[in-house]
């Protein structure tokens, strides 16, 4: 453990005050003594605050990034809680595995992948990240590290994923992977155009794609359009595909405020869109540009200023989908709010194990706005009225401002998972939802 | 490439060269202080695909469980193609000018420890008939600085003894001295970070192409090699009026 005064930031520009940041290395060190509170971090991808804690221990964790053990013969791995998916792709990819549910960065930690029960683009077919973890050590505040799984402390293994990291510090995750027989990605694109398309290409195309997605030109006046991607792995292996271990170009400072603005923002979404139109239909990417074409560019966030951006990720039941997408992009647009990267995907009804799983039967619709004060946080605000009018949810990897309320609304048990929350644990996001003092 | 010895296995650049070099058929033999981590360090070479990697705790100054270990690891697997010495600390140069003990500690883990292995090795090798020996020095080691002398001494000091080993050990074994610039590494985790800091997954690259090169000493990276080329021209009267 090495110890030092620390400014921690999140992903969408949240910083953190008077904290300390404290690197865990090696799993059997025992944790920073001390009465202070603490939270695990790996690389600070969650968006707003739940990686955060004023006035506290930070336990970095990203140089704990050993593998403990792999099963050729099942993908049974079992690796330390610092190990990135970009690390894990690396060691998995070359002997025909992969992960079994990508979130859209491969720069993110397998502790934070059960932190935030992180889904993807396969939702509909396979469920959550926590669908695949078979068990995984915790170290709690009494300084015992507890084997959780399904069979082994069940009540700490479902309030773990999910758990924001609040039960406890991640040492280590044991996950099934899923065999691919090449690297790269059969694909296929499809214009969508009025918002019930984006329903209806889904659940049509669904049953016939491992993965889907749908982009949404939330800046376009006039009908709603989009791109509906979908892919499978490739069958067989055709040439060698070699993934970007670092990011091949970076923005490597915070860039003024105009920069991404309105104007710029529904240009490059009609850029996106056109570039698209070029070639629908099927074609053959590697797993990189399909999975994680954003990390290609290091600190993007950047680009959205010193205000960083405010991602708003919701989930509201099917039936309530057209209604909800309609509603909440009319009021982003009416707010002359522009949204970089608006993105619709139906999940589907595989259950998570966490007690705190965002990921519900439903649709989600994740909005990217840069922040702009006051008017950003009104728009939020109007938009949680919609979702919750839906009897939706929201997902706090990506906020920095739901209340208590709103929390407590969306995650039904939380009730049953303040009781295994770890005293010594919490984060800003557990302050401001009232699950931790 | 497939017999690798390793004295400071924990190191993040050692990990980070290990892990490159975990092959099917690779052989490990690591020695370190902390056995656990050591154990940490091969569990995960296996998982990579090693043949073999066996641990062994070595506690400083023991040179008869340095001893030990280094013939057991010959006797274990016959032979090795290659020694990487990574072992050291960045000893704080306030603690070290305070504290006698502290400053020979230091010097015997980070300089004298790995002199005694190396001639241990030397030994094998010229028996052997080829190996080669990699020697982590630093950039610290090309000139004195106020601020971390002590560690800068103990790098100079096995700058000074590849040289000579590298005569010893020509033609059949390549003795190479690896000059890293600043690492983002545990050991540097309470330095402040800026551009010129590398990883040591590039260390570790430029380490593999220093052997399939048999060079001499390298710096990693590359650029440190002109950037030191200045410093160390420097006149003596400028340099001793830092404070740096």
């Amino acid at each position: 453990m090495i110890g030092h005064e620390k400014t921690f930031y999140s992903w969408g520009g949240k910083v953190t005050s008077g904290s300390h940041g404290e690197e865990l290395v090696w799993r059997g060190d025992p944790l920073p003594a001390g009465a202070r509170p603490r939270l695990a971090h790996g690389l600070g991808r969650s968006y707003g605050d739940s990686c955060l804690l004023n006035d506290g221990c930070i336990v970095e964790t990203q140089r704990m990034d050993h593998l403990i053990a792999f099963d050729s013969a099942t993908g049974v791995v079992r690796c330390e809680a610092g190990c990135t998916l970009a690390k894990l792709l690396e060691f998995c990819v070359p002997r025909g595995w992969f992960i079994p549910v990508s979130p859209g960065t491969k720069f993110v930690t397998m502790g934070g992948c059960v932190a935030n029960d992180v889904h993807g683009k396969n939702h509909h077919r396979a469920g959550s990240f926590g669908c695949f973890v078979t068990r995984f050590g915790l170290r709690r505040s009494d300084g015992a590290e507890r084997e959780c799984s399904p069979e082994n402390h069940a009540d700490l293994f479902r309030a773990t994923i999910g758990g924001l990291g609040l039960t406890g510090i991640i040492l280590w995750v044991e996950v099934r992977l899923k065999p691919i027989r090449s690297p790269f990605i059969r694909q296929r694109t499809e214009p969508l155009r009025g918002i019930n398309a984006f329903f209806e290409v889904a659940r049509r195309e669904e049953a016939h794609f491992d993965y889907s997605v749908a982009w949404l030109d939330a800046t376009h006046a006039g009908t709603p359009r989009g791109v509906f991607i979908a892919g499978n792995h490739a069958e067989e292996n055709h040439a060698p595909h070699f993934p970007r271990s670092s990011p091949r170009c970076s923005v490597p400072l915070t860039l003024p405020d105009f920069v991404l603005g309105a104007w710029s923002i529904g240009l490059m979404n009609a850029g996106y869109y056109a570039a698209n139109a070029l070639h629908w239909g099927e074609s053959r990417v590697g797993y990189d540009g399909f999975f994680y074409p954003l990390d290609a560019v290091a600190h993007w966030n950047r680009a959205y200023g010193k205000k960083g951006l405010a991602q708003y990720q919701f989930v509201v039941p099917m039936e309530f989908g057209p209604e909800a997408l309609r509603e909440t992009l009319g009021k982003a647009q009416a707010a002359r709010q522009a949204s970089f990267l608006t993105v619709v995907k139906l999940f589907g009804a595989i259950p998570s194990p966490g007690l705190l799983s965002f990921p519900r039967p439903g649709v989600t619709v994740c909005f990217d706005f840069p922040h702009l004060g006051a008017s950003t946080e009104r728009l939020l605000d109007d938009l949680d009225r919609t979702v919750f009018a839906c009897g939706g949810a929201l997902y706090p990897a990506k906020d920095a401002r739901m209340s208590r309320e709103s929390f407590e609304r969306s995650f039904p048990r939380h009730r049953e998972f303040k009781e295994l929350i770890d005293p010594a644990c919490s984060s800003n996001f557990a302050r401001r939802t009232g699950l931790t003092a | 490439m497939k017999h690798i010895l390793v004295l400071g296995a924990t190191s993040a650049i050692a990990q980070a060269f290990c892990r490159a070099r975990a092959t099917p058929g690779a052989r490990f033999w690591l020695m370190g202080r902390n056995e656990a981590r050591l154990r940490i360090v091969a569990d995960d070479l296996m998982a990579r695909g090693a043949a073999a990697a066996d641990v062994r705790a070595i506690e400083p100054g023991n040179f008869s469980s340095l001893k030990t270990a280094v013939e057991e690891g010959f006797r274990v697997n016959g032979r090795f193609d290659l020694f990487l010495a990574a072992q050291g600390s960045l000893p704080s140069q306030d603690l070290c000018e305070g504290d006698p003990g502290l400053l020979s500690k230091f010097f015997q883990a980070s300089a004298v420890d790995i002199m005694q292995a190396a001639l241990l090795v030397a030994d094998k090798f010229e028996h052997q008939g080829d190996g080669a020996c990699v020697i982590l020095g630093s950039v610290a080691g090309d000139r004195g600085r106020r601020t971390n002398y002590v560690y800068g001494a103990a790098k100079s000091a096995l700058e000074t003894f590849c040289e000579g080993l590298r005569q010893r050990l020509e033609p059949a074994s390549p003795v190479i001295l690896v000059k890293p610039g600043p690492v983002d590494t545990p050991m540097t985790a309470h330095l402040q970070k800026n551009a010129l800091f590398s990883s040591p997954e590039k260390v570790a690259v430029a380490i593999m192409s220093a052997i399939q090169r048999r060079a001499a000493v390298v710096y990693a990276p590359f650029y440190w090699r002109w950037i030191m080329m200045l410093i160390k021209i420097l006149p003596r009267r400028l340099v001793k009026r830092l404070r740096a």
